[in-house]
């Protein structure tokens, strides 16, 4: 027999143990597959988009691999862990290193082979049948499309996952001794031995890092200043994957540390923990602590990346007029240069458009003073423009904020900061030096909330004073800005006034709102609809993996219930006791998720936080519970009854 | 009083090849008694213990215990008949990985929701008797299998059951060591009136019994009660094991 076969022969004989590991192995192939038919799904068009939406999904993807790295590398430690004693028997026999390598490194390789496959046909046979009833669902004709690129991209990615997992393996094992490896299989994990020190520390560090958080919830900005954010906006994922990171180090310590805090304040509660069945629940919790807790803390990363997703795309698809309007402040702007002797006309068109077709609308019209050339915005230095105090009220008016007064050479700056800009904000010491009559401006203030989204890039508001005297210095420009509340409906009008005012590129600009309306719509739709596809593959993936930690463990509790039978447990109470377990099992990654993806969706729609409603979010965690809720209850019910099932049998 | 009355039971076990671990047993045990059960490996001891205790039903015959039919009641209402009348010590010790010791002999006191100053004031009391007291806090694996024995005991007597059922509690122990358990089990019989039904191949321990009964091939081969001499009842009890004969004994 060669060394080959005899791998080979040891894969089918572990049979049992590896199923375990290769259902891990599976379910992380067939998650990473599914996301990448979704992601280079040719509707997505992610390459041609620079959204939010785009950075969240490629952060994903990247995150991902991350993440199966270490649950397959987990999931191969708890394999190897059972395996010790088969091992300790081959190095009693006198099995060589080398040997050894060779025999970690063909079973890895095969295990790996074959999970690649059979999550690949999974993936493809999951992803056929969810386009169709996700399409079904959303009455959105998207067809299942694919490309040799996500295969070819998870097989490369995965195999390379497990060849380096193979080099990994023996090291796992190589160093410990014959009699550790005979002995050690058989036992389980102890308690930490200082759990209340360790927890202390895990819960100190938790609350550190909501404490961060919760900070940059009420002031968004602080956001970039988190050192970790720092340091991965260079990757221009923007801090959500700095976010990202800061949750999974404070669901990581919530598993494996704040649970033991639980657990030793139940077992120190002597009169609880001796109290009927709670002695059986605890333990058994304490016990497989460790377990548990890697496998809490993938579900709930898992759950909550798809409740997120979701969360986020349904908002933005539910808010894509309030998402258009931020980059616009109104639904139609007109940007009048000197030399444009249609203004009067055009805005009376406009007007008498609106009255005619029954809009309510307001508007308001100010005069803005160029310092450069703002007609074209992509130039070398930032288009600057002053603005007078007065005006500048009548446009907070108009918008509904506050309104100033300034004196003398006091400045405020308004900057645009976004939307098709390719300068970097300026600093903001460089704003103070600017000098206008012979007389430095003294600007008190810089504000980045958007008042004139077109035109110039930097506005200086002055003083009425300060305006009347540089006034015949500079070129005159005036801003018309509508808002009315309908205006989505005005996609057509909107086409025709576009095309007429510009024609042959006109000394004037006219932004519209409702020109994006339509396809932005469905952009954001398919993003929706996508989206669901891929939350699901997560969540499903997210269950999976609780179910499994469950099932590889059965054949160990139906003996443990069938021996606490004997000394009189009753099925009642063991009813109770898994139901209770189960539970927590459940419940616990849920409800982390659930407040962890309101952390996430509301600092990563910071900036208009009303398109992230509380009550909009509830909505899809509920949807999310109910289907936990489902499951829960077809699981408990089936692990009951494979329990008792066993129970019976003992008895013919 | 009669505590327990086997009628013409038979247990057969089915499978591929189906074998009557048990052939019309019929005795009875009077409340107090403390009675030893021996006979060749296989005989079917383990079998009798496992139906009298509930764990496992009779195909045919009935059993009372405390002159109730058990098998005719419910689960849970066995259960919780077992757990506040009866008491085990298993061949295999079936004790709990996940618990320390303390846990393991305070679980059935624990199920029955017994006050927390009363489960200790037995604890202390037990430990001392078995010598467990340097133990209480390890895990099973990190213990002798004799220790796990004398565990085993305490947690079977901590409830003062009414019948004890004993298999092979001194199997794994040397005889200082069995001699101890002897001793906590004679105890609980005289002074608390524990009945007590127990498997073992040590004619030493056999002889401290009332009662012996002697079983092969699942039939009660023979019964000897003992008379005022330990000593004779022991060279008794060695001359029917001669005489059993030809089995081997799972020492
Ligand atoms: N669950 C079972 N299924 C089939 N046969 C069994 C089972 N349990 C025990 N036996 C058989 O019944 C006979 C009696 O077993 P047991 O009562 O354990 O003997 P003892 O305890 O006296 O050594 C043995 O021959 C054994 O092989
Ligand atoms: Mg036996």
């Amino acid at each position: 027999m060669t060394f080959k076969q005899f791998a080979l022969r040891n894969v089918q004989r572990n049979l049992s143990s590896y199923l375990a590991f290769f259902m891990a192995s599976t379910i992380s192939v067939m998650v990473f597959f599914i996301f990448s038919v979704a992601y280079f799904h040719p509707d997505m068009n992610l390459s041609k988009d620079s959204g939010h939406l785009t950075v969240i999904l490629t952060a994903i993807l990247p995150y991902q691999y991350g993440c199966s790295l270490v649950f397959i590398l987990y999931s191969l430690g708890t394999f190897l862990h059972r395996r010790w004693g088969e091992f300790g028997v081959l190095r009693l026999l006198g099995i060589t290193d080398r040997q050894f390598i060779k025999l970690m490194f063909f079973e890895n390789i095969l295990i790996g082979l074959i999970s690649i496959i059979s999550g690949i046909l999974l993936g493809l046979l999951f992803s056929k049948y969810f386009f169709f009833v996700i399409s079904m669902i959303f009455q959105f004709p998207l067809g299942f499309s694919l490309s040799a690129f996500p295969i070819v991209l998870t097989f490369i990615a995965f195999i390379s996952l497990f060849m380096l997992v193979s080099i990994l393996s023996p090291f796992f094992v190589r160093s410990q001794n014959i009699y550790f490896l005979l002995t050690k299989s058989r036992k389980q994990n102890r308690q930490p031995k200082a759990p209340l020190l360790k927890a202390v520390c895990g819960i100190g560090i938790i609350l550190f890092l909501y404490g961060l958080l919760l900070n940059a919830l009420r002031n968004p900005d602080g956001l970039d200043d988190l050192l970790l954010a720092k340091m991965v906006t260079y990757l221009e994922y923007d801090n959500i994957l700095a976010v990202f990171i800061i949750l999974t180090i404070i669901t990581y310590l919530i598993f494996s540390h704040a649970s033991t805090l639980g657990v030793t304040l139940l077992k120190r509660n002597l009169r609880f923990y001796f109290h009927r069945t709670n002695l059986l629940w605890i333990s058994s919790l304490a016990h497989q602590a460790k377990q548990n807790a890697r496998n809490l803390f993938i579900s709930t990363l898992l759950i909550t990346i798809s409740i997120a997703i979701t969360a986020s795309l349904y908002t933005s698809y539910l808010y894509t007029a309030e998402g258009i309007i931020k980059d616009f402040v109104g639904p139609i702007s007109y940007v009048s240069y000197p030399q444009d002797k249609q203004l009067k006309e055009n805005i009376n068109y406009i007007d008498t458009y609106l009255k005619k077709n029954g809009y309510e609308y307001k508007k308001v019209q100010i005069p803005v003073l160029a310092l450069s050339k703002i007609e074209d915005h992509t130039g070398q230095r930032p288009a600057i423009a002053l603005i007078s105090n007065s005006h500048f009220n009548q446009l907070a008016r108009f918008l509904g904020r506050e309104t100033i007064s300034l004196e003398g050479n006091n400045s405020l700056v308004l900057v645009w900061k976004g939307y098709g800009t390719k300068m970097d904000p300026l600093d903001e010491i460089e704003y103070q030096e600017m000098v206008l009559g012979g007389r430095k401006i003294n600007v008190i203030e810089v504000t980045y909330k958007p008042f004139l989204n077109f035109g110039a890039l930097i506005y200086y508001v002055i003083s009425d004073s300060l305006y009347h005297q540089v006034k015949t210095n500079y070129p005159t420009y005036t801003f018309v800005e509508y808002q009315i509340p309908n205006w989505t409906r005005l996609g057509d009008f909107s086409a025709q006034i576009t095309e007429r005012f510009n024609y042959n590129e006109g000394p004037r600009q006219v932004h519209t709102a409702a020109n994006y309306f339509q396809s932005d719509l469905i952009h954001n739709k398919t993003y929706f609809f996508l989206g669901s596809f891929i939350s699901m593959v997560f969540f499903i993936a997210a269950i999976s993996f609780l179910y499994f930690r469950l099932f590889a463990d059965i054949q160990g509790e139906r003996e443990k219930y069938h021996n606490l039978t004997k000394i009189g447990l009753k099925r009642r109470e063991i009813k109770r006791i898994i139901t209770g377990q189960l539970a927590i099992f459940f419940f616990s990654p849920f409800a982390i998720a659930s407040i962890h993806t309101y952390m996430v969706l509301i600092l990563w729609n910071h900036e208009n936080a009303e398109s992230a409603p509380f009550d909009k979010i509830l909505q899809v965690i509920i949807i999310f519970g109910v289907i936990q809720i489902l499951y829960f209850i077809w699981i408990r019910s089936k692990y009951i009854r494979t329990i008792f099932h066993y129970l019976d049998q003992g008895k013919s | 009083m009669n505590i327990l009355e086997l009628k013409k039971v038979c247990k057969i076990y089915e499978g591929t090849v189906s074998y009557q671990a048990l052939d019309d047993m019929d005795f009875t045990v009077k409340s107090g008694e403390f009675i030893g059960v021996m006979g060749p490996s296989g005989s079917g001891k383990s079998t009798l213990l496992n139906v009298i205790s509930t764990n496992d039903f009779p195909t045919s015959g009935q059993v009372f215990l405390l002159n109730q039919d058990l098998h005719r009641l419910s689960e849970d209402s066995l259960a919780q008949f077992r757990r506040s009348n009866l008491g085990f010590v298993f061949q295999d010790f079936n004790l709990m990985d996940s618990l320390t010791i303390r846990e393991n002999i305070l679980l059935p006191l624990a199920l029955e929701g017994t006050r927390f100053s009363t489960m200790n004031q037995a604890l202390q009391k037990i430990a001392m008797q078995l010598g467990l007291t340097e133990i209480l806090e390890r895990f099973p694996y990190e213990i002798s299998g004799g220790q796990a024995q004398r565990v085993a005991i305490a947690r079977a007597i901590i409830h003062r059951p009414s019948l004890l059922l004993a298999d092979e509690p001194t199997g794994n122990l040397d005889s200082r060591a069995s001699h101890d358990v002897l001793n906590v089990l004679e105890q609980m019989n005289q002074d608390f009136g524990v009945t007590i039904l127990m498997v073992t191949h040590d004619p030493i321990v056999a002889s401290h019994c009332h009662r012996v009964i002697f079983i092969k091939d699942g039939r009660i081969y023979n019964e000897m009660y003992r008379g005022a001499n330990q000593q004779a009842f022991y060279q008794e009890i060695l001359n029917v094991l001669s005489l059993l004969g030809g089995a081997r004994y799972d020492f």
